[in-house]
């Protein structure tokens, strides 16, 4: 059996790269802030790689210390099973960043900025040529090639922004809520190329607070909360973890508080509460409520506009864990 | 080189930048000279007191300089014949006067304790007088019948003061001055070039620094690249300014162009250099460092005589290690020297200090910078 340190692991009979090691990292601000406490957690080679969390769990902090751009005061982070420092540009070569916030040159035109930052990694003018204009192609941007940044819809942008950190074809590929403020088609297209680039062989780790997209393309998931790991898994795991099995929503006319009770009183109800004029009804892991539930509104005369029954999502299991919604 | 020539892309694109470091000083040194234009020699100059060693005097001397006037009634200069050799020396010691004059050995002694305007006046007309009188003893040895024309030619020059003074520019020479500070000014600008520098390499100043930070660049490699296209840019404004005060406005500095163009290369360096020093020791975001190297560009620049003229004499003459730690003042003074006092050592001895200057705040914002891990991106 392979037992080299961390570096590989064997998952049914498979040996598999770790390709991130984070270990027990630390990070506190100067104005005191804990960023991050004890952080421990594994990226493996082929892998979608969700960080989940709310805004200020530590996402961002986690990938600058991955990258060795901040200082931590304890811990050890590796990367293809070595130590990550500053000056580790064999490292880096392997590396593509698509950092949070848009990070490009308003003086450059699309085609120049992705040229740019794919000749900090490759040499060849006439390989970088051809990256540069698969990238371009990757990101629907041909149209674009010869527009500033400032031209740019936010979308767009975002989309350049990617371009940037993927042109190289790097081996892991690190992005930071690249769907910030971005439009649902563009959103769509980011999160089809993230698994396009996996599939091509790229690790992938993925940072974000919509749960909805880490539940569409990550493999595994990471959910983090004031710097700490707080549950991992894949989503089918998370979820399971979790004693809530359905949540039923109904839209009714008015809303009546004494419903709330006759709710309460159905089998395997785990709460029963208001969102406006909906009442949501949450049950435990099992069979489905809805018979009960349109039983009991047919019984008490109860009309309603419409109903809607749903799965455990990531954000129950965040607010089981943790009390809160991720979208606080 | 190709970081080299997108960065070069980059700063050219950028026309803010474009504006402060070239177009500004161009329009302030056109402003400088379209205000000067109004001032007249008479009102800038005014008598010089002048000290002749009571027992080591020369009566011809004595008489020239007080004959001398700068207009029709003001003389040039206020002579004192009535102290000794050792009570002027005195004075001197106890910076009571800034200079005196005696004559021992058929030789003229001018004896100074700083340099100044009034030292640079008297010293002009005694350099004169000089070359003069010598090429009258000479003719009257060597042809004396040419003897009547030499001084008819002599009496048909303009006045000392004009000489001295006037030179080939309607303006006073003292003015000049100020466009020496106004190009140590402009490359003292550089020192934008420099915070940009380091806002696009350093990753806790802005996002596009840390993406930098992440690829596998080497640090030194992108500072030397950013830096040397800031240099080309920078220097070719400065080149640029520098042609446009001496054909356009004829603004009178020494006659060798290349060494100019040299002080302008060297002060480039070290506005560039000086800008991404502070900008490294200087925490905070990048408009608070450029706020930051912007007022201290301004102040160097003051004290190089950029505002008022009298606070470079008064730090030359106070607090002179101010003057040769300020890259603006050694600036300035390098063109001073080579317009004034024709002397390449002191001219060659400011740059030089300037140069080792910049080599401290190249080094300096290196190890700042190299393998940095930040506290906060």
């Amino acid at each position: 059996m392979i037992t080299d340190k961390y570096f590989y692991h064997v998952v049914k009979g498979w040996v598999v790269e770790m390709i991130v090691k984070v270990e027990n990292v630390s990070k506190t601000y100067k104005n005191g802030v804990k960023a991050l406490q004890n952080l421990s957690f594994e990226v493996r080679e082929g892998e979608i790689f969700g960080l989940l969390g709310p805004n200020g769990s530590g996402k961002t902090t986690t990938i600058n210390c991955i990258l060795a751009l901040l200082k931590y005061e304890a811990g050890n982070i590796e990367i293809f099973g070595e130590q990550m420092t500053p000056e580790r540009y064999d490292i880096k070569a392997q590396i593509g960043y698509v950092p949070q916030q848009v990070a490009v040159f308003n003086e450059l035109t699309v085609e120049e900025n992705i040229d740019y930052f794919c000749g900090l990694y490759v040499k060849d003018k006439t390989k970088r040529k051809a990256l540069v204009d698969e990238a371009i192609d990757f990101v629907s941007l041909n149209d674009y090639r010869k527009f500033y940044p400032k031209k740019l819809s936010g979308g767009l942008l975002r989309r350049l922004n990617i371009a940037c950190g993927i042109a190289h074809k790097p081996r892991l590929i690190i992005l930071d809520e690249p769907t910030v403020a971005v439009d649902p088609q563009s959103r769509n297209k980011i999160l089809e190329g993230i698994m396009t680039l996996n599939k091509q062989g790229a690790t992938i780790i993925y940072t974000s607070h919509y749960m909805e997209e880490v539940e569409q393309i990550c493999s595994y998931i990471v959910i983090m909360d004031k710097g700490q790991v707080v549950s991992h898994g894949t989503k089918e795991k998370l979820k399971a973890m979790i004693t809530l099995g359905e949540t039923i929503e109904i839209t009714l006319p008015n809303r009546n508080e004494a419903y709330l009770e006759l709710f309460r009183k159905l089998p395997n109800v785990l709460d029963c509460f208001y969102k406006d004029r909906i009442l949501v009804v949450k049950s435990g892991k099992g069979q489905t409520n809805v018979p009960n539930v349109l039983q009991l509104m047919q019984e008490h005369n109860i009309n309603y506009e419409n109903i809607y029954s749903s799965l455990p999502t990531l954000n129950d299991v965040f607010l089981e864990i943790t009390g809160k919604e991720l979208r606080d | 080189m190709r970081i080299y020539f997108t960065r070069l892309k980059c700063l050219l694109r950028d026309k803010g930048n474009l504006f402060w470091a070239i177009i500004f000083p161009i329009c302030l040194g056109t402003f400088f000279y379209l205000g000067f234009g109004r001032l007249t020699m008479d009102s800038m100059i005014d008598t010089v007191d002048a000290y002749v060693a009571s027992d080591y005097t020369l009566d011809i001397l004595v008489k020239e300089m007080k004959e001398v006037k700068i207009n029709n009634d003001k003389p040039l200069f206020n002579v004192d014949v009535s102290k000794s050799k050792d009570e002027l020396e005195q004075l001197l010691l106890d910076n009571k006067i800034k200079g005196y004059i005696y004559i021992e050995n058929d030789e003229i002694v001018y004896r100074v304790n700083s340099s100044g305007l009034e030292q640079t006046i008297t010293k002009s007309f005694l350099d004169q007088y000089l070359q003069i009188t010598t090429l009258i003893i000479k003719v009257n040895t060597t042809n004396p019948d040419k003897l009547l024309d030499v001084l008819t030619d002599l009496g048909n020059q303009q006045s000392y003061v004009k000489e001295i003074l006037a030179g080939s520019n309607p303006k006073a020479n003292r003015l000049n001055i100020y466009f020496y500070a106004l190009i140590a000014m402009a490359c003292m600008y550089g020192s934008f070039w420099g915070v940009g520098l380091v806002r696009d390499i350093e990753a806790d100043n802005s996002p596009l620094a840390a993406r930098v930070n992440i690829t596998p660049t080497h640090k030194f490699k992108l500072i030397i690249m950013y830096f040397l296209a800031a240099l080309t840019l920078h220097f070719f404004g400065n080149v640029v300014l520098v042609l446009y005060l001496k054909y356009l406005l004829q603004v009178e500095f020494s006659n060798n162009l290349a060494l100019i163009i040299l002080t302008s290369f060297v002060g480039t360096i070290g506005g560039i250099t000086f800008g991404s020093f502070i900008a490294v020791l200087v925490t905070g975001s990048p408009e608070k460092k450029e706020g930051i190297v912007n007022v201290i560009s301004l102040f160097l620049s003051f004290l190089s005589g950029l505002m008022v003229l009298e606070v470079k004499y008064f730090i030359d003459h106070n607090i002179p290690i101010l003057g040769y730690i300020n890259p603006a003042s050694l600036l300035t003074d390098s063109l001073y020297s080579l317009y004034y006092y024709n002397s390449i050592s002191r001219y060659f001895t400011r740059l030089a200090i300037l140069a080792v200057l910049s080599i401290v705040f190249i080094i300096g914002t290196y190890i700042k910078m190299r393998g940095n891990r930040y506290d906060s991106v």
